[in-house]
């Protein structure tokens, strides 16, 4: 099976030399290592994977903790210090938007270079580079120099010429927050459009709902090791877990993250609706009953707002509701709620369940959990589209006659 | 060398195989291992070795890096491409008042009717040194102006120093094309001939001992930032050590005697004279020195010397680069 393979790391390590001066650098190099006065940092150790054509694979863990040097290293931007790794060949990297993009050249100009400097032929970039424009919505200005364009701008045209170039594996560094709102979905559609075509995908983000929605491996790294390697939504469950776990037992490295010291919603689970919870699973037109606990660990006391989105597989956010929009707040140190959802008007699909926490206004989200397993909606119905619409017929007589009828078809029921 | 142990060139076969599109099973097939390797001379001649081969391969990035150089380099400016000849023109004009005005020198054997000669010698010298100083003071600081590509993108470090090389070539011939241009409207000088046909080899010959001169120049530039200081000084002393605005002949300067070896010997010289053999035709024999033919053969070992040279020392370093710049 190891054709089927995009990528194969074993035991990959690296250690950074950090000098104190340059001139130690230079006796070093004089004395052809003999004399070393350099620090060394282990910025990577014992990370061993393996990745199949089409996986998208996340990385998570805090700050510092590796994913960068990861992605660099995969790349082929700098080689290991110990171990080795293999790829199925084509590999693009974006461990930064807008590398080799220069602000006197015009954005013709520059989508050729990066295309060059990512692998690819002149005639090949040259050949999509009507797709890349339009992809990046810039077509009007592409003769323009691109200290002409927005920041916004520079970073569209950029995730468009690495994404026009299809390659094979890609490596994302935090670059998927790119753009305004519209852009950034096309970004996530793009991507999943990627994986459908069989493209192999390595994404390191801080934000774990769009690695949740995206990915379906995650690897955890924690100071340069492997803490965890598994299915995306249970380890990015767990991270969360840990970072908040992290934070009221008061452990001054977690005080960095986002989530950590603020509000955070300790549980979220079923009270009644699936039989099975390990693999839950309904109907539609079922009725749902989940409960959400949650904790405000701040000194001085401000209302929360929660809420509950249902996404289907996919990335389509289906629905989402809040207590803000309800005209209602929470308030206190700790509590729990329940949420019912009556007669489920979902059609038939597997969704991603997630509560958030947020201010009373619903703007800044402190916390999100995700309930650790997929819900399946089954119907039996011959509905169309995503919802079941609540919904009735009526005749109306307009004087024709003889009057019409809207009746159930009794006479085919009866041959049947 | 760093505590990271220069593993192979991993860089040019990912860069070479992004293919056109993702979804081909063909390719499924899992590449080489890329591993650490240990800094061998084996290994580093091996990436000597197969430096032309990955240039081919790279030609397009070759080629657009060297686009941008040309497109970018007077770009807003008035003069535009008249520039490359500003320097040599003022360079000719400076010291030809010096030393032809001021100082009175003459060249031997020169006619009347080659008046013009000690001119063209004088800018003909010019030319070729700006070619050669500008393109190794620029592909010396090539890879550190280009950190943000280096640390971030995945493609073989050696086309930057290359770049500003091809550049002043290109320049170089512009500049040649208008010097014959000039000789053949007025008539002030022989034209060269058939010996024009020694060009290309001039080019090659040149481009190749500056470019292994520009390689060793800007792997040492990484480590130490005052290579670019040193390397204008020597410059400075090398421009008058060779033959550019003086006439290296006991018949001119009579106590250059002891020195004239030493200069003869020098690539510099080589390719000054080589040079001057094609766009002064080779005349006044005595003035030129060497044949086109003589220069570039004892040119040849120099530069293929310079550029294995330059491409081990770049090899040897070239690992650490991500990390260092």
């Amino acid at each position: 099976m190891t054709s089927s393979l995009a990528l194969q790391a074993e035991g990959l390590a690296k250690c950074y030399s950090l000098w104190p001066n340059d001139r130690a650098r230079l006796l070093s190099a004089l004395s052809l290592g003999r004399v070393r006065r350099a620090q060394q940092v282990q910025a990577l150790s014992g990370i061993s994977f393996e990745l199949k054509r089409g996986a998208c694979l996340a990385l998570v863990g805090d700050n510092g903790a590796g994913k960068s040097t990861l992605l660099k290293v995969l790349s082929g931007n700098t080689p290991p210090t110990q171990g080795r790794f293999r790829t199925s060949g084509r590999v693009a990297a974006l461990l930064e938007l807008g590398s080799g993009f220069h602000p006197d050249y015009t954005g013709r100009e520059n989508v050729l270079m990066n295309g060059v400097l990512l692998g690819a032929s002149r005639r090949e970039v040259k050949a999509r580079m009507g797709e890349i424009f339009e992809f990046a919505e810039l077509q009007d200005v592409a003769d323009a120099p691109v200290r002409t364009y927005s920041s916004g701008m520079a970073m569209r045209l950029a995730f468009a010429s690495a994404m026009g170039l299809k390659p094979e594996i890609l490596l994302l560094d935090e670059v998927l927050a790119v753009g305004d709102m519209a852009f950034q979905k096309r970004c996530v559609d793009r991507l999943f459009d990627y994986r459908a075509a069989g493209g192999t995908l390595i994404v390191s983000s801080h934000s774990l709902y769009d690695l949740r929605q995206l990915c379906d491996e995650a690897l955890w790294l924690d100071h340069g090791r492997m803490r965890g390697f598994g299915p995306a939504t249970d380890l990015t469950h767990d991270y969360a877990a840990h970072c908040v776990g992290r934070a009221s037992s008061g452990d001054p490295a977690g005080a960095a993250g986002p989530v950590l010291a603020g509000p955070h919603i300790h549980q979220f689970e079923w009270v009644s609706g699936p039989d099975n919870l390990r693999a839950p699973r309904v109907r539609s037109g079922q009725s749902l009953r989940l409960r959400i606990g949650w904790t405000d660990p701040r000194s001085e006391l401000r209302p929360l707002s929660l809420g509950v989105t249902l996404t289907r597989q996919g990335g389509t956010l289906q629905a989402g509701v809040a207590t803000h929009h309800d005209g209602l707040q929470l308030m206190g140190r700790s509590g729990h709620v329940e949420l019912e959802l009556p007669d489920l008007s979902l059609l038939a699909g597997r969704f991603t369940l997630v509560a958030h926490l947020l201010d009373e206004h619903g703007v800044h989200r402190f916390h999100e959990h995700a309930l650790p397993t997929d819900l399946t909606v089954t119907h039996s119905g011959h509905d169309l589209g995503l919802v079941r619409l609540a919904h009735q017929w009526h005749a109306i007589n307009n004087g024709e006659s003889p009057s019409p009828e809207l009746s159930p078809p009794t006479q085919r029921r009866a041959s049947a | 060398m760093g505590g990271v142990v220069p593993p192979p060139m991993t860089v040019p076969t990912q860069i070479s195989s992004l293919g056109p599109g993702c979804a081909d099973s063909a390719s499924a097939r899992l590449g080489p291992w890329s591993v650490p390797a240990r800094a061998s001379l084996a290994r580093v001649l091996g990436e000597v070795w197969r430096t032309p081969g990955a240039l081919l391969r790279n030609r397009d990035l070759v080629l657009t890096c060297l686009g941008r150089d040309l497109s970018g380099r007077f770009r807003g400016t008035t003069l535009g491409w008249l520039w490359p000849l500003v320097q040599p023109a003022l360079l000719f004009i400076v010291y030809g008042f010096v030393f032809a005005q001021l100082l009175g020198l003459r060249m031997p054997g020169a006619s009347a009717e080659l008046g013009a000669s000690y001119g063209l010698y004088l800018f003909s010298g010019a030319l070729v040194w700006s070619a050669f100083a500008e393109s190794l003071t620029r592909a010396t600081t090539s890879l550190v102006d280009g950190r943000h590509l280096i640390g971030k993108l995945t493609f073989p470090s050696e086309v930057l120093p290359l770049t500003p090389v091809l550049g002043g070539a290109v320049t170089l011939v512009f500049g040649a094309s208008v010097t014959l241009a000039v000789t053949a409207l007025t008539g002030l000088h022989p034209l060269p001939g058939t010996a024009i046909a020694w060009l290309p080899v001039l080019l090659v010959l040149g481009a190749l001992f500056t470019y292994g001169v520009a390689l060793l120049c800007a792997a040492a530039h990484i480590h130490l930032r005052d290579t670019r200081e040193l390397l204008t000084c020597l410059l400075t002393v090398l421009m008058f050590a060779t033959p550019i605005f003086w006439v290296p002949s006991t018949e001119v300067l009579p106590s250059i005697g002891p020195w004239l070896g030493w200069i003869e010997a020098s690539p510099l010289y080589l390719l000054v004279t080589g040079w001057r053999g094609v766009l002064m035709a080779g005349q006044p024999a005595e003035v030129v020195g060497l044949s086109v033919a003589e220069c570039c053969a004892r040119l040849l070992p120099w530069s293929m010397a310079c550029a294995v040279v330059g491409r081990a020392a770049f090899a040897a370093l070239q690992h650490g680069f991500a990390d260092e710049v």
